[in-house]
């Protein structure tokens, strides 16, 4: 391990945290609003310590795989404890330890909030707290790769490390090419979206904030009461078709938009994906309809956003489905667990491994009645070898696990089970609101400061794919 | 770039470091600096008027009861050195506002003030000093006026509360900043510290070992520098100087 060499690429990071720091303060500034101290300050300390040891490390393009590891799951902390600087310096609700979880929550596009009055930021911070839902959306170090185009052979290993492994699977490009990919239709579905949001009443500013939001996945928004603020059934319908499209994996969207071909229904995947959010809508709607809500308009309306807002894992409410009947609560909480394709911004489990686990079951099942036949696990044509299912079975086993033992310490500090659970779903899916005490309509700020450590260990395992932060924290990997 | 250069950078950062710091700890003390003053001189004072008021409404009520007693002349200088104090005050009150919603307090008291002074006036001059006319019409305003100087009191207590509670956050968001600052340039100082040593110390020493390892076992001199530094142009120095010396001998 090159600690000098870990530093060089941290440093690039903080460098690209501190070029949108720098934006938001200049929107702070243009506003003339409070927020410029905090914002300025910050800058100059992310600046400096970036900079820094890029003036000592000569450039080293090759890194080993430990060593990638370890930038990726050290870029994403040190740009958390960087991203709440600005709110601990601006002061208001913010102590050391709500900083902190706002600051994961936008990182690791959770969209989970502490704050009551979100409104009452300035709007600088709340650009910022946007930002960091855009800079986590693709991962740090991916960003971070887009943007400095010769890293050589350590671009190839960052990246295999910070995309998740089922991504790197569908994409059939090299490198450079595969990143450039992202950065295209990241930055094409967030220009698109802005646009069309303004065309339906939005104005600039919340336009840009949503669609950062939307795109990335994340759900922070610059209302106290989400979406619903705006009360628009345009602006809902623009966001869901781009929550939708934010779960779809990226390879796919670029294929289909590059050569015209609408092959997105190709995948099996996909095809899981967008059946399973029918299915899922209809029967909220349904429930809906037998309890909450007369209108089958406002049924689908509202079932439609909150399905599609939390199987994403975006986390924007038009509706506080908190106070929905019970088999709405207990669909909408399977589909935060479940969340949406990897190689899009989603966090979570993602839908991917569910697939493959159901091909599995089904593969099991045909041994169990055909013993001498040899059955492989089918992901469409393609085979999936047996080191991926185990990976997988592995990883839904360990998510699971962690879900239980989060929910167990929320219990223990006297966490009723529902808003335990579902606080721990959705953040170790990364998707923001649960129920309970923190539905869709409220926030984290009645949690206990333990409780809300918990959560940000578990955004930051969900984000991470879990592997990647325990390895920090096993001594032997330092080595 | 040159050493000269790679430790003047860090330098300038941790004085850059400082410098934040300093300034941040002076913004934010100046801050504390302007509640307490704002607190000792706005709301103190207008407390302190109010009292002031109250005490010479209890001069002017001892004045009427002298007056009732039948001792006049000495009732009408007391009633009038209270009333130019409680003018006084008034017009104090008037220029010290500090509180929204101060001033319909001052201006009441005021009204009722310049209604019940001319009663009083008549009351304490007319020899007859009929009782139900205090009772009736004098006691009732000086009630109302007490009335109103207890609110303005009340208001300004609660806001020297208000300031009070802001002040007892104050000292932790005040250390907070400069806290962050000085924890980054511990950090700062580390990584400083640990590039000298990695960058700069370790080669001068792998430069005297390979060196020592040359003179005494004839080992070749191999030493591998990572940076194209003034320790890069070190170690080619010398060991052009071993080669050259290594010509000449053989």
């Amino acid at each position: 391990m090159r600690p000098h060499i870990l530093l060089r690429y941290i440093g690039l990071v903080m460098l690209l945290n501190a070029a949108f720091i720098l934006l938001a303060y200049l929107i702070s500034l243009y506003h003339q609003d409070n927020g410029q101290q905090p914002l300025l300050y910050t800058f100059i300390i992310t600046m400096l310590m970036g900079i820094f040891p890029l003036v000592f490390v000569p450039k080293t393009f090759n890194l080993s795989n430990k060593e990638s590891y370890f930038v990726v799951v050290l870029s994403w902390i040190i740009s958390c404890f960087i991203g709440m600087l600005p709110f601990l310096l601006w002061g208001g609700e913010f102590t050391i330890t709500k900083a902190f979880f706002e600051s994961v929550s936008g990182y690791t596009t959770t969209g989970a909030s502490i704050l009551n009055n979100v409104e009452a930021l300035p709007k600088g911070l709340l650009f910022w707290r946007s930002s960091m839902h855009w800079i986590g959306g693709i991962g740090i170090v991916v960003f971070m790769l887009v943007v400095l185009p010769s890293l050589g052979n350590a671009q190839m290993t960052l990246s295999k490390m910070e995309i998740s492994p089922l991504a790197q699977e569908n994409f059939k490009f090299r490198t450079r090419k595969m990143l450039n990919i992202i950065l295209f239709v990241y930055i094409g579905l967030t220009l698109t979206q802005t646009i069309l949001l303004m065309i339906v009443g939005m104005d600039l500013f919340d336009a840009i904030n949503h669609a950062f939001a939307t795109i990335a996945t994340g759900g922070f928004s610059t209302k106290n009461t989400s979406i619903a603020h705006f009360n628009s059934l345009p602006i809902e319908i623009v966001i869901m078709v781009f929550m939708f499209l934010s779960g779809i994996h990226f390879g796919l969207l670029y294929t289909t938009i590059a050569f015209k071909k609408f092959n997105i229904f190709n995948s099996p995947i996909v095809r899981y994906y967008f059946f399973a959010s029918i299915i899922g809508i209809t029967l909220v709607a349904i429930n809906l309809h037998t309890s909450t809500y007369d209108n089958w308009a406002d049924c689908f309306r509202y079932s439609a956003f909150q399905v599609l807002s939390l199987s994403t894992t975006t986390g924007f409410a038009n509706a506080d489905s908190s106070v929905w009947p019970s088999f709405s609560v207990a669909i909408i909480i399977f589909f935060t667990i479940q969340c949406a394709c990897s190689g899009s911004t989603s966090g979570g489990m993602k839908l991917d491994r569910m697939v493959i686990f159901f091909q599995t079951l089904k593969s099991q099942i045909l041994k169990i009645q055909h013993p001498q036949a040899i059955i492989p696990v089918r992901l469409g044509k393609a085979i999936i070898s047996d080191d991926i299912v185990n990976s997988v079975i592995l990883f839904i086993v360990l998510y699971m696990v962690i879900l239980l033992i989060s929910t167990l310490i929320l219990a223990a500090m006297g966490i009723d089970l529902l808003t335990g659970f579902s606080a721990s779903a959705a953040t170790m899916g990364n998707a923001g609101p649960g129920f309970g005490l923190v539905g869709s309509m409220s926030n984290f700020s009645t949690l206990p400061e333990s409780a809300l450590m918990v959560l940000s260990f578990d955004m930051l395992l969900g984000r991470l794919e879990i592997f990647g932060l325990i390895m920090l924290f096993l001594i032997k990997s330092w080595k | 770039m040159g050493i000269r250069l790679k430790i003047i950078t860090g330098f300038v950062i941790l004085a850059a470091l400082l410098v934040i710091s300093g300034l941040i700890s002076i913004y934010e003390l100046t801050k504390l600096g302007n509640s307490v003053n704002r607190l000792i001189n706005d709301n103190y004072r207008s407390i302190d008027y109010s009292k002031q008021m109250a005490m010479s409404l209890e001069k002017q009520k001892k004045s009427l009861i002298m007056a009732i007693n039948g001792d006049t002349a000495k009732a009408l200088i007391l009633f009038n050195s209270s009333k130019v104090e409680f003018n006084e005050n008034i017009r104090n009150a008037t220029n010290n506002l500090t509180i929204p919603g101060e001033i319909n307090y001052v201006d009441s008291i005021a009204i009722i003030f310049s209604i019940y002074i001319p009663i009083a006036e008549e009351f304490i001059k007319n020899p007859q000093h009929n009782i139900s006319i205090y009772l009736n019409d004098i006691q009732p305003k000086i009630w109302a006026i007490q009335d109103k100087v207890t609110d303005l009191l009340t208001i300004n207590q609660q806001s020297l509360l208000q300031t009070a509670t802001v002040l007892e956050k104050s000292p932790y968001r005040t250390i907070l900043p400069g806290l962050i600052v000085v924890i980054t340039s511990i950090v700062f100082s580390i990584i400083f510290n640990y590039m000298i040593s990695y960058y700069m110390v370790n080669p001068v020493i792998k430069i005297t070992k390979s060196i020592n390892d040359f003179v005494k076992y004839k080992k070749p001199f191999e030493v591998s520098i990572e940076t194209k530094d003034e320790m890069h142009d070190l170690k080619e120095s010398v060991k052009n100087l071993i080669t050259t010396k290594s010509i000449q001998k053989n």
